[in-house]
């Protein structure tokens, strides 16, 4: 799932210029950016920071990575991340 | 390349979740303005990409 602080509208666009996209983005917008604060990772400019947590099928936080905003996550580290949960 | 597994956000007021904490729960809007809630999905696992603005790469 993606989550931002965008409105579903600006969601549903950007999906819309991505082409389709398979996994819902979430627009944690009201109240805002509540959901990115309760994971600590909700800047002072009101946007998230750019983080990848994975949650097991257990509730349970997994694996947490927060990015610097221009640095794109390496999916491969997370891909292992998900072998091991699956394993 | 080196995992910075677990980094805490600098900008964050909160601290960042860490590996072993409970998720928190929640219920947001998904852009096809269905409900996602993240309780629904026990017994599958789940990874919540947050990135800072639509239209910024995912």
């Amino acid at each position: 799932m993606g989550i931002s602080t965008d409105s579903r509208f600006a969601n549903a666009a950007w999906a819309q210029q991505l082409g389709g996209i398979t996994y819902p983005l979430l627009s944690d917008y009201f109240p805002h950016g509540a959901v990115a604060e309760r994971y600590g990772v909700l800047t002072p400019r009101g946007s998230a920071e750019r983080a990848l947590f994975v949650i097991d099928r257990d509730g349970i936080v997994r694996y947490v990575d927060v990015h610097e905003i221009r640095d794109v996550p390496d999916p491969d580290v997370l891909f292992g991340e998900l072998a091991q949960l699956r394993g | 390349m080196e995992s910075p597994k677990g980094r805490q956000s600098k900008a964050s007021s909160t601290p960042t979740l860490r590996a072993g904490d409970a998720a928190p729960d929640f219920t947001l809007p998904s852009h096809t303005g269905e409900d996602f809630t993240l309780s629904a999905h026990r017994g599958t696992n789940v990874v919540l990409a947050f990135y800072p603005f639509a239209f910024t790469g995912t």
